[in-house]
Formats: structure tokens, C-alpha cells, sequence
């Protein structure tokens, strides 16, 4: 087998992995179902590029950044074709997380893509500002200015639904 | 457990308009690692996949066009005349009209559409579609079923019809009542597409390939009767050969059982709708 990685090694590598990336690509995605899939998906192409994979010398991001973008860029296809066939938008079927995580996850679903890779790569991920520009391709500044913008949003957006869950808590009513 | 989640008071974060850094990154780890997902497949069965992926791709680098080609025709056909409109397919039942629901009106002694899980098959409108069913442990319920909602997309539950226990987004869905009372789903097999008319791995659903599922979606209506018949083969169909012959690679296709031919008449039906005017 070329690439220096045995079949036991990539297993055991899978098996620790997996459980961690659906967790983070779940806050990225807001979908168990999709966050299994994708990153199921980026396994498999570990597997079939296995130099390029290895050559990074991190095969976690590397896994993770694919798994990203092809929950970036499946999502903008779902949604296309979903305009194409129907013109309501597909009810939510988002398994759930109680209700105090359900705010986060559905804070973050509010964020532009852009500002919301930021945040998962930089808080969750806990890469280094300078990693996720090279990871987005975006400048250094601009990231900062993703990051600062997707946390002031968050705090908007629970501030929110924090507010909301109160109420309903009765304790204002 | 909320408290630590949501910021404390809006006072709080006012300063900075901000969250907490320190705060955002650890309701962000918990949020992941209350969701981490167990593997579903065994790193074998990845490593498989991304094999059988390579040796496809290499096998069949020239018919990939010509597959490319007529998934679009597909695709076009379908959005564009309602997918009634496949004029070199065995013409069993046509319709002029892209709305036939009613005429098509459930008599239960005439099914519009017959499931063969021996012979993962399914039959519509002259039309064979190749299948999977429910693997040995979890076999597809058979007989008359009813369809009684049909869903763009849609979450299947795991316990009874998904994908190793785990609940499965799919497209495609179309809900059937069984006759014993329970439920059972015709979807699109998107996380398994070289199982159709090839081996049997779901958990009970009825799965096709993509575009088959959406063919299928746009004839059947709520009321509409299926018919399953047969139990899933004991043995898989040699299930590498057959993947190739899901690439359309003509010389491995003669060495396939019967599922290589349905696929060609399905092609052909569609690429002769797309081409045709």
C-alpha cells in the first residue's frame, strides 16, 4: 500500500477521530444527519488520496476542512434545487438538542457562513487566528473582523432567546 | 447547565458587545461533544468505499461522460416535463398531462408500482428501476402497501428503517402503510448509491438510486398502491463486478446478473426524453 499509512493505522485513527469531527462539524452545521455524512464522505476521500492526505501532516484538519466544504457547498446545492422544485422552504427536521444548546446551535445557523466558520474554527477548533485565515483563505484582519462580528451577533442572538426563555419561564410573567 | 450556555445578563456582555471568549469557546465544546456521533461503519467498510470509488473511476473514465450525459438528461427531462414525458421507454401507461393523480386514483387490485426484492427490482410505468431492501436481520415488509405521504426531503428514524440504527436525512420519501399497520419509506439510497440492484443494506426501506427515486416520486401520489413481493436473495450478487457495471462499462456488464439490464433500459428511456423534443 503506497502512502505509508497502514489500513490498522487509518482505523484506529478513524475510530478516535470520527466521534470528535461529527461533534464539531454538528456546531458547524446544525445537523446530525449531514454532519455524519460529510464527514463520513471526507474519510472515504482520506482513504482514496492517501498521499495528499498524509503529506499535510495534519489528517485531522485536513478531514475536517473537507468535511466543511462539503457541508458548504452541499447546503448551497440543497437549497438550489429546493427553490427549483418547490417554492416553500423544506420543514426543519434538526434532531434535538435540549433546549439550552438549541439556542446556541440556532444562534449560529444565523450567522453568515463566513462568520460562523470563523467561530467554529477558532473557538471549538481552537485554531490560531493566523491558521484559520490560511484555512479560509481569507486575510488575517478579515477574519478577526468575522470573528468579532459572528461573537457580537451571538451574544445578540442569545441575549434574545435567553430574554424569550424567561418569560416563559414565568419568572417575568 | 443554561446558565453557562446563554450570556448572564445583557449587562454583561454589553461592555464588549460581545460574548466572552472564554465563555463561547467552552459552551462551544460542550455543544460538540454532547453530539458526537459514534462511527457508524467500521474504517473497513471506508476503506472499501474509497477503493471501489478509485477502481470505478479508473474503470470507467470513458463512459463517464456518456453517465454524466444522461444523469443531466435525467434531471432535465424530469424538471421540465414532470418526468411523464420518456418517449423511447415500453410505453405500459402514459399520460399526456403532467397532473394524471386522478385517473391514477388507488384500486387496490391494480398496484402502480410492483416491488420484486428477489429480484431488487422495481416496475413503474414499464419501467425497471433496481432496488435495495432491507438487509437479512431487518427484511422489507411485503404485500399491498399504501402510500400515505411523499416528502421532498425528509429525516427517516433509525429504529425503523434507516441506516445502522441511526436516523437518516434522505430525499425523495415516499411514506407506505404496510399491511400489518406499520410504516415503511421508498426514498433515495443517496449515502449508498451502488446498493440498488446490488445488495440489500437498509434497515427495511426500500431504496433506489437518485434520479430513479425522483421518477419514481413524481408518480406516485398519496393513495397510490405498491406492491411488494418476494424476500431479499440470501447471497449477495457479486457485488464488485456489479459496481462496475453500475459504470456502464459494457465488457464487466455481461458477467453481471440480471440488474444490468434494467439499468439500460432506464437509460435509455432517459436519454431518448432528453434528446427528444
Amino acid at each position: 500500500m503506497a502512502g505509508g499509512m497502514t489500513e490498522e493505522e487509518f482505523d484506529t485513527f478513524y475510530a478516535a477521530a470520527f466521534p470528535r469531527l461529527t461533534g464539531q462539524l454538528y456546531a458547524f452545521t446544525g445537523d446530525h444527519g449531514e454532519a455524519q455524512d460529510v464527514v463520513q464522505e471526507a474519510f472515504v476521500r482520506a482513504w482514496d488520496r492517501r498521499r495528499e492526505f498524509l503529506a499535510e501532516g495534519a489528517p485531522e484538519a485536513w478531514i475536517r476542512t473537507v468535511a466543511m466544504r462539503l457541508a458548504v457547498s452541499r447546503w448551497r446545492r440543497a437549497r438550489r434545487w429546493l427553490e427549483l422544485v418547490r417554492r416553500n422552504p423544506p420543514p426543519e427536521h434538526t434532531p434535538g438538542p435540549g433546549p439550552e444548546r438549541a439556542a446556541l446551535v440556532g444562534a449560529l445557523r444565523e450567522l453568515p457562513e463566513a462568520q460562523r466558520m470563523a467561530v467554529v474554527l477558532h473557538h471549538l477548533c481552537d485554531m490560531s487566528v493566523e491558521q484559520v485565515a490560511s484555512e479560509t483563505g481569507a486575510p488575517v484582519g478579515t477574519v478577526k473582523a468575522r470573528l468579532s462580528r459572528g461573537r457580537a451577533a451571538l451574544a445578540r442572538l442569545l441575549d434574545e432567546a435567553d430574554e424569550l426563555g424567561e418569560r416563559e419561564d414565568g419568572r417575568v410573567r | 447547565m443554561s446558565d453557562e450556555l446563554t450570556p448572564r445578563r445583557p449587562e454583561d456582555a454589553s461592555g464588549s458587545g460581545q460574548l466572552d471568549r472564554s465563555e463561547l469557546a467552552l459552551a462551544l465544546h460542550e455543544l460538540a461533544q454532547d453530539h458526537e456521533t459514534p462511527v457508524p461503519v467500521p474504517g473497513a467498510e471506508i476503506r472499501r468505499r474509497a477503493v471501489r470509488r478509485r477502481r470505478r473511476r479508473q474503470g470507467s473514465l470513458a463512459a463517464a461522460g456518456a453517465t454524466a450525459a444522461g444523469a443531466l438528461a435525467l434531471v432535465l427531462t424530469v424538471i421540465l416535463t414532470g418526468g411523464e414525458d420518456a418517449r423511447s421507454t415500453p410505453p405500459a401507461a402514459t399520460y399526456g398531462a403532467p397532473t394524471p393523480p386522478v385517473t391514477r386514483a388507488p384500486s387496490p387490485v391494480a398496484p402502480a408500482v410492483t416491488v420484486d426484492l428477489t429480484r431488487r427490482e422495481l416496475t413503474v410505468e414499464g419501467r425497471i428501476l433496481p432496488i435495495s431492501s432491507g438487509a437479512l436481520k431487518t427484511p422489507t415488509p411485503t404485500g399491498l402497501m399504501t402510500v400515505t405521504a411523499k416528502y421532498p426531503a425528509a429525516t427517516v428514524p433509525g429504529d425503523s428503517a434507516g441506516f445502522n440504527g441511526y436516523d437518516m436525512k434522505a430525499t425523495w420519501v415516499m411514506r407506505l402503510r404496510t399491511p400489518d399497520d406499520r410504516t415503511n419509506y421508498v426514498l433515495a439510497l443517496t449515502w449508498d448509491e451502488k446498493a440498488p440492484g446490488n445488495y440489500d443494506s437498509t434497515g427495511g426501506v426500500i431504496g433506489l438510486r437518485s434520479p430513479d427515486a425522483m421518477l419514481l416520486y413524481k408518480v406516485l401520489k398519496p393513495g397510490s398502491v405498491v406492491e411488494v413481493v418476494g424476500a431479499a436473495p440470501a447471497t449477495e450478487l457479486a457485488p464488485t463486478g456489479k459496481a462496475k457495471a453500475t459504470a456502464a462499462e459494457p465488457s464487466t456488464a455481461t458477467d453481471a446478473a440480471s440488474p444490468a439490464e434494467p439499468r439500460t433500459a432506464a437509460t435509455r428511456g432517459v436519454s431518448g426524453g432528453g434528446t427528444g423534443p
